[in-house]
């Protein structure tokens, strides 16, 4: 995981949009809740993005046109949310426990763990929540960069297997370009 | 002579100065005047104001009239196009080193623009400095888009409003987004 500051404001003029609270009343499957972070307190880096899909609509309009692939990605996606928090002593064993314990709650909600990898001080799980074989209604990477940062991206929609490799692509998220190109192998 | 010319001399004064209103020139939007004051008010240090301007429509097709005699890349001249009303404010810090409280800033950003309606699409803080940018919960037109931004560092901070055609504007970010997933590192 390098430096994600960048890929996240160009990601955020493309979509633009957000709400913190959204769906807070009415949850869609593939939602789910990491709660609020601070930002550390020595200063590193904090990133929030939480995208609605008023905006992404907006711009899946106006994608239509030159990128049709990417527009119909877009009119799918209801909710793109990234947090980015810098780790320090005094926020890292707490970070590290709460992503322990989404990663235990995905799990115990039938999410589905699609990756695992845990090399050097990179550890990675990505999760998905299915609708039979046709659609994954959301999809969560969460990554610990050894001392450096944390990770948390959920993506909800109705997303079509296939076009996880779009997402990855598109969004230049790495574990989900290798999920889409295992999809698209089978 | 002189008593023709006055009648005239004070309709263009005063045509001048109706124009000036009307497109909103040295004025900021209340949006940002909430989100200067919520920082101003947060940030517990204080803030002199370097400039504070605010243009609309008129302005803007003054502007792009006479930019339309000067040769500009096609894309400058379809973004200036794109825009409909623009504010900025630009503040600098009165004296002090000592660190801001950035998360208490974008917090009272927060809370200042929610309840005007709006919805914060990004945050980003690091060492030496804070970015947020909103959106208008509300919006469904991407024709007529007004976003806000806000970024503070330990010297001076910045607050700007523009309305917009986001068409064009998304245009030129597709004409460009292959040179932007190649000079950006994956997540």
């Amino acid at each position: 995981m390098k430096h994600s500051q960048c890929p996240i404001l160009a990601l955020t003029v493309l979509l633009a949009g957000a709400g913190v609270n959204a769906y807070a009343g009415d949850n869609p499957p593939g939602y789910v809740d990491f709660g609020k972070f601070s930002a550390p307190s020595s200063g590193g880096e904090f990133v929030e993005v939480h995208i609605k899909s008023n905006l992404i609509s907006m711009v899946a309009g106006l994608a239509e046109k030159s990128e049709p692939q990417v527009a119909e990605l877009l009119r799918n996606l209801h909710l793109v949310r990234v947090n980015v928090i810098g780790l320090d002593d005094e926020n890292r064993a707490e970070m590290e426990k709460r992503i322990k314990k989404i990663r235990d709650d995905l799990d115990a909600k039938g999410w589905e763990r699609v990756v695992t990898a845990q090399k050097k001080e990179e550890d990675v799980a990505v999760y998905l929540k299915t609708r039979g074989s046709e659609a994954v209604e959301g999809l969560v990477v969460t990554v610990i960069e050894g001392a450096r940062e944390a990770v948390l991206i959920n993506i909800v929609g109705n997303i079509k297997p296939e076009r996880i490799a779009l997402i990855g692509e598109r969004f230049n998220i790495e574990p989900l370009k290798k999920i889409g190109r295992a999809i698209e192998k089978n | 002579m002189k008593k023709a010319r006055k009648p005239e001399f004070l309709i263009t004064i005063a045509l001048a100065l109706l124009s000036l209103g009307l497109s909103g020139c040295f004025k900021v939007s209340s949006d940002v005047g909430a989100l200067r004051d919520s920082v101003v008010k947060s940030a517990g240090v204080e803030w002199d104001e370097q400039i504070e301007i605010g243009v609309g429509a008129i302005t803007l097709n003054l502007a792009r009239a006479g930019l339309a005699l000067v040769d500009l890349d096609p894309e400058a001249k379809a973004a200036l196009h794109a825009v409909r009303s623009a504010d900025v404010g630009v503040y600098k810090r009165r004296h002090g080193r000592e660190q801001l409280k950035r998360t208490a800033i974008l917090a009272a950003a927060d809370k200042a623009m929610t309840a005007r309606g709006w919805d914060r699409l990004v945050g980003v803080m690091n060492q030496s400095e804070l970015v947020a940018v909103y959106a208008p919960s509300s919006a469904r037109s991407a024709r007529n888009l007004k976003v806000c931004l806000m970024t503070v560092n330990e010297n001076e901070f910045v607050v700007a409003a523009a309305r917009s055609d986001l068409e064009p504007l998304m245009e030129i970010a597709f004409n460009h987004a292959d040179w932007h997933q190649k000079a950006r590192p994956p997540l």
